[in-house]
């Protein structure tokens, strides 16, 4: 069950990671953020955006649709 | 002090920066900037310190591309009631603050909180007068001084010194020239 869950499938980049980060930084350490995204960008940059910050990739389901569920667990130093 | 959504769409790239998150955006827009004298790199300090979400304290730069303009104008954030907690002044002008950056012609010097005597000695080697063509460098230079030190990146500690010969982009982007860096 995540602690948290955000909707970027209508942001532009860079406001989808932006959005992502945010929601992050207001989780716990350890806290789990679902995050729905779409199109090729997002789904190419979110994920590796957030391990470039530290945080931990714990799912990534793609759809056909070209939309994906990722699940990410926060970790702050 | 959560971030309106304007300011998530304004300060979206500067959020993104490892250095800064939501959490360091929201300590730069808390910690106002008091201007004391005035050069021309400290007009350009105030321009970048003003769209970053400084909030600024003192008047509006007489020249650069902000002359003339009013902050409010320029960036609504630059306005705010809270106390100022740095000083970016001009050479030959001694800062209130002590958490301080002073912008002479050829260098600049800044404490983060150290010993204000040792700030005054230091900044008494810049020379006073920036000619133009050095007061963009300068300027973008001392501002993101006073940004970092706004988000605590700098330890607190003796006065700095960085001489304009010495100032190469390394340098400019990690404050360290091991060749060209006096420490007093």
């Amino acid at each position: 069950m995540p602690d948290a869950r955000i909707d970027i499938t209508r942001e532009i980049c860079p406001m989808t990671y932006v959005r992502v980060k945010l929601a992050l930084e207001a989780l716990p350490d350890g806290g789990v953020l679902e995050v729905h995204l779409k199109g090729a960008e997002p789904l190419k940059n979110v994920p590796r955006s957030a391990k470039d910050d530290g945080h931990e990739v714990l799912s990534f389901d793609a759809s056909p649709d070209g939309s994906a569920r990722l699940v990410l667990r926060a970790h702050h130093p | 002090m959560a971030l309106t959504e304007s300011q998530i769409q304004r300060y979206s790239r500067q959020i993104l920066l490892r250095e800064v998150g939501g959490k360091g955006q929201a300590r730069l827009l808390e910690r106002p900037v008091r201007v004391e004298g005035a050069n021309a790199a400290t007009d350009v300090a105030v321009a970048y310190l003003a769209a970053g979400g400084s909030p600024i304290d003192g008047v509006a730069p007489e020249d650069g591309f902000l002359a003339g303009a009013s902050l409010d104008a320029f960036n609504p954030d630059a306005r705010s009631a809270r106390v100022p907690v740095a000083s970016l002044a001009a050479a030959g002008v001694t800062p209130t603050l002590p958490v301080a950056v002073v912008v002479g012609g050829d260098g600049l010097a800044w404490t983060a909180g150290g010993c204000p005597d040792c700030l005054a000695a230091t900044a008494a080697t810049l020379s006073a007068r920036v000619a133009p063509a050095d007061a963009v460098l300068l300027g973008s230079l001392a501002a993101l001084v006073l940004q970092r030190l706004a988000l605590g990146l700098e330890a607190a500690g003796p006065a700095r010194l960085i001489r304009l010969s010495g100032i190469t982009p390394a340098a400019a982007r990690g404050l360290r020239c091991p060749r060209h860096l006096e420490e007093i």
